[in-house]
């Protein structure tokens, strides 16, 4: 019934995905080789550590999974935000305020031990959600720009965080600047002894679920997605923009406050942060690999876990500086969410079909 | 400060700049500029002109070098140039004054002038006073009095425009490429600068004057260019060319227009707009006072040369502007406190004039683009779940009916044609059994099949559902050959009212469009029929 190849540009611009990312993946190799070249004795070696690191022991490869569970939901949570075109960066201070809030709630005894985690958790994301919202309605309501007044709540989170715990949950004994520890009932229990593989990991893998069905199957997402590519499109169709705008920042917070909740319940056994965990930054960075679509969330989360944990193991194993590893981190990730790779070359090829389609009338 | 440039090599009168066979498409595969040959004598205000999306615009970022050609040359003074960006335009001696203006409102107007040029001392300071001096130079040797303290925030749209122009001025600009710089003035400000420009013209400068207004292109232009879809119609002299042959080589007359059409049957009003008057943003009345009813199977047509007045009056009923001065209401019912989605569910469809913009979201498919008006309805949701099947059969059913030749209905709409991404608005606005519909220029720029399907389902949905549609077009071959009645609007006014299409043609309708003529009109909305006096 349809004409398959009614779009040549389509094609054009698969092919040309493609090899974006076939040439993004070997130029970022290629630097990390260069890198190590100049830096190693033996570059063939450390090379091949740095490639297969995480494969080359079970605690390897286990403490690969610890890195992944916050990363599941603090990368949904920004996918929801990007693909609604809200660029706001408080997934940080969200996910802190989730491990600060639950602090208190974990500290409690005589609380089942089924029910306990889940009170600290939604309580949680309820932090979550109101730190992510503050600047959602801000914008709404007063026009404020989110990517500022979003940058400046993470600050807000932090200190007030970090003066509640001090002032009033503090455990003097401790002998460092730590909350009381969690009741045993609160604490989410590792599946193995090599590292902390707990039920979060799972609660993340459904949060990712979720977050795919909510964008891509419902109506809700759909207008997420459509203010998102073209809000004066949504505006014109009728989408409730500001309602909506609202609601998935709302949303996002509570997922990033969970993931909160839960590294620390699987992690700690008291509340120990002493600044921002990077845990936001790195979902703005999965979000932008995993093209906001929370489907990809997971491979985006693995690469990024993997490329980390080969760093890690690199840096142990080698005389290779730890500077130098990060280096090579970043630049093999800053190759691979390179998006106008090529486009110059793209465009001409899109710009020689349509001349020649002109030529044929 | 005064530089050498190509353009002086050029004796008055002789070619100072050409553009041959430039090419130019977008990244989405769309041709804004089709072959184009496009030259400007020395000392001459040139005119390029056609209809919005003719690629006027597009033609002169390339010479200001803001977009890049994908194939012709430019020649500046005879010798073949390369321009990669407006900083090396303004070295060639070419300055462009934006229809939206580029300037920093907190700026004074003489660091506004010289923004990007910054007078220095001891080679790192910005100074200030060497800047207000040419600033008092540049404006006393033009004869554009200006201050230079002032901020430009506190500039009304006129003084902002006179900065622009002689920020290039002051830049060396021998050829100044003006789009639409009448759009933003009221009548004052533009017999003004008008003014301006033929001083300029005397001292030997070469303007490029952008425009679809016809008395302002026949006023003040010594040639023109008429570009349509992306092509050259023609250049000639002004002194050769009437204002309605201007405007048959805009909109064209070689379309032959195939619609079948029996006689109207109109029954009770459907749409009512209700002495609605309009002031934009910069205070300019843009509507005053229009009323008119579209009743239940009538096609009104709203005739009209661009930009007086039909944007606003298509927003106002779309629910896009809000409603300062008089009401609109839809079956009766006032849709002044309404939402866009409520005046939607109350009956309204709209093709929206920027397709590309309003009328598509062009990175989602053709489905998410149809279903975007309906997303809520039982068919198609339930319990906030997409029915992703059903979406997918009906879409499929309306991509037949409406013959959009796509991928199905997965395709993005990017990848679709201009023709084709219209009829995709075409089968979500008019499959939602609409009360009253309000079509924005439903065919322009699409091909002439596309146009032919668009207008023949406008007549089907007239007869089958009773719609009441208003038809607002610049094409006058179109409104003559759909509507059942028309309105001319002018300068904000309905200027006349036609009841009987047959008693109007072309010469007729362009006599009011181009404010010849007016008709005394009492505009009370009930007094539609008894005023009209053809």
């Amino acid at each position: 019934m349809f004409k398959k190849a009614a779009s040549p540009n389509a094609l054009i611009e698969r092919r040309f995905n493609v090899l974006r990312t076939a040439i993004a993946v070997t130029l970022a190799l290629v630097i990390a080789f260069i890198l190590l070249l100049s830096v190693s004795k033996h570059p063939l070696d450390d090379m091949a550590t740095f490639l297969f690191g995480p494969f080359t022991s079970v605690n390897r490869f286990a403490l690969m999974f610890e890195k992944v569970t916050p990363l599941l939901f603090t990368g949904v949570a920004v996918c929801l935000m990007y693909a609604c075109g809200q660029i706001n960066l408080a997934a940080e201070g969200a996910f802190f305020a989730g491990a600060f809030v639950c602090t208190p709630i974990a500290m409690q005894a005589g609380i089942a031990a089924g029910l306990h985690p889940v009170l600290c958790v939604l309580a949680a994301g309820c932090a979550g959600a109101v730190i992510c919202g503050i600047p959602a309605v801000m914008h709404v309501k007063l026009n404020v720009m989110t990517v500022v007044s979003s940058l400046m709540i993470n600050y807000v989170s932090l200190y007030l965080g970090l003066y509640l715990v001090l002032n009033f949950f503090r455990d003097p004994r401790a002998g460092y600047e730590a909350s009381y520890e969690f009741a045993m009932s609160a604490r989410l229990p590792s599946a193995t002894n090599m590292a902390n593989i707990h039920p979060g990991l799972l609660v993340g893998v459904l949060a990712v679920i979720f977050g795919y069905v909510l964008l891509y199957k419902t109506v809700f997402g759909y207008n997420v997605r459509m203010i998102g590519q073209n809000k004066r499109f949504a505006q014109y169709s009728g989408i409730n923009v500001g309602l909506t705008v609202i609601l998935v920042q709302l949303l996002a917070g509570f997922l990033a406050g969970a993931g909160g909740s839960m590294e620390v319940l699987g992690m700690y056994n008291r509340f120990k942060y002493t600044g921002l965990t990077n845990h936001g930054w790195d979902g703005v960075m999965i979000a932008v690999l995993a093209r906001n679509n929370p489907a990809y969330v997971p491979f985006a989360v693995i690469f990024l876990a993997y490329v980390r944990t080969a760093a890690d193991v690199l840096s142990r194993t080698s005389e290779v500086p730890t500077e130098v590893v990060k280096v090579i981190q970043a630049a093999v990730i800053i190759f691979i969410a390179a998006e106008s790779l090529l486009s110059a070359w793209e465009h001409r090829a899109i710009a020689r079909a349509s001349k020649a389609r002109l030529r044929e009338g | 400060m005064e530089k050498r440039t190509l353009v002086d090599d050029t004796p008055l009168g002789g070619e100072a700049l050409s553009m041959q066979h430039i090419t130019k498409i977008y990244s989405n595969g769309f041709v804004a500029n089709n072959d184009v040959t496009f030259a400007v004598r020395k000392g001459e205000i040139h005119g390029l002109v056609g209809e919005n999306g003719a690629g006027k615009t597009t033609l002169m970022k390339a010479l200001f070098g803001q977009e890049q050609t994908d194939g012709g040359r430019v020649l500046i003074g005879g010798r073949e140039v390369k321009i990669e960006s407006p900083q090396m335009a303004l070295e060639y001696g070419i300055g462009m004054v934006h229809q939206h203006f580029m300037l920093v409102q907190s700026l004074t107007v003489a660091e506004s002038m010289t923004l990007g040029a910054e007078p220095r001392r001891f080679g790192a300071l910005y100074d200030f006073k060497k800047a207000v001096e040419m600033t008092r130079a540049i404006s006393e040797k033009y004869e554009l009095p200006i201050d230079p303290h002032k901020r430009i925030r506190d500039l009304s749209v006129g003084y902002k425009q006179r900065v622009e122009i002689l920020k290039i001025l002051l830049r060396g600009a021998k050829v100044l490429l003006m789009d639409e710089p009448t759009a933003v003035l009221t009548p004052q400000e533009t017999k003004e600068l008008f003014v301006q420009l033929k001083n300029l013209r005397d001292r030997g400068y070469t303007i490029v004057f952008i425009s679809h207004k016809l008395h302002e292109v026949k006023e003040i232009c010594d040639r023109i260019t008429v570009l349509r879809r992306g092509r050259v119609i023609g250049a000639a002299e002004i002194s050769e060319v009437s204002e309605g042959g201007i405007a048959r080589m805009m909109v064209g007359r070689d379309v032959y227009l195939n619609i079948e059409k029996s006689e109207a049957n109109p029954g009770k009003p459907a749409l009512s707009v209700k002495g609605v008057s309009y002031r934009d943003a910069s205070g300019a009345k843009a509507l005053d006072n229009v009323s008119f009813d579209v009743r239940e199977g009538e096609i009104l047509g709203v005739a009209g040369v661009e930009g007086n007045g039909q944007a606003e009056l298509s927003e106002l009923i779309a629910g896009l502007l809000k409603l300062q001065e008089g009401d609109i209401t839809i079956n009766g019912k006032s849709i002044r406190d309404m939402s866009i989605g409520r005046i939607r569910q109350s009956g309204l469809s709209l093709i929206h004039e920027d397709r590309m913009t309003y009328g598509t979201n062009a990175v989602a498919t053709v489905a998410e683009n149809i279903i975007s008006d309906r997303r809520h309805k039982p068919e198609y949701q339930s319990r906030g779940f997409l029915r992703r099947k059903a979406i997918t059969e009906k879409v499929t059913a309306l991509i037949d009916e409406f013959r959009v030749k796509c991928d199905g209905p997965d395709a993005e709409t990017r990848t679709l044609s201009g023709g084709n991404i219209q009829k995709v608005v075409a089968a979500r606005e008019f499959s939602s059994e609409p009360k009253a519909l309000l079509a924005g220029h439903p065919t322009r720029g699409i091909d002439v099949g596309a146009s032919e399907l668009v207008r023949n389902k406008i007549v089907e949905l007239r007869d089958k559902q009773r719609t009441a549609v208003l038809l607002i077009s610049a094409d006058l071959s179109e409104i003559l050959s759909l509507s059942d009645s028309i309105i001319v609007l002018y300068n904000g006014r309905v200027a006349a009212r036609f009841p009987d299409v047959s008693a109007v043609d072309e010469t007729i309708l362009g006599e009011y469009m181009l404010g010849v003529k007016t008709q005394e009109v009492q505009s009370s909305p009930e007094g539609k029929d008894g005023d009209a006096n053809v």
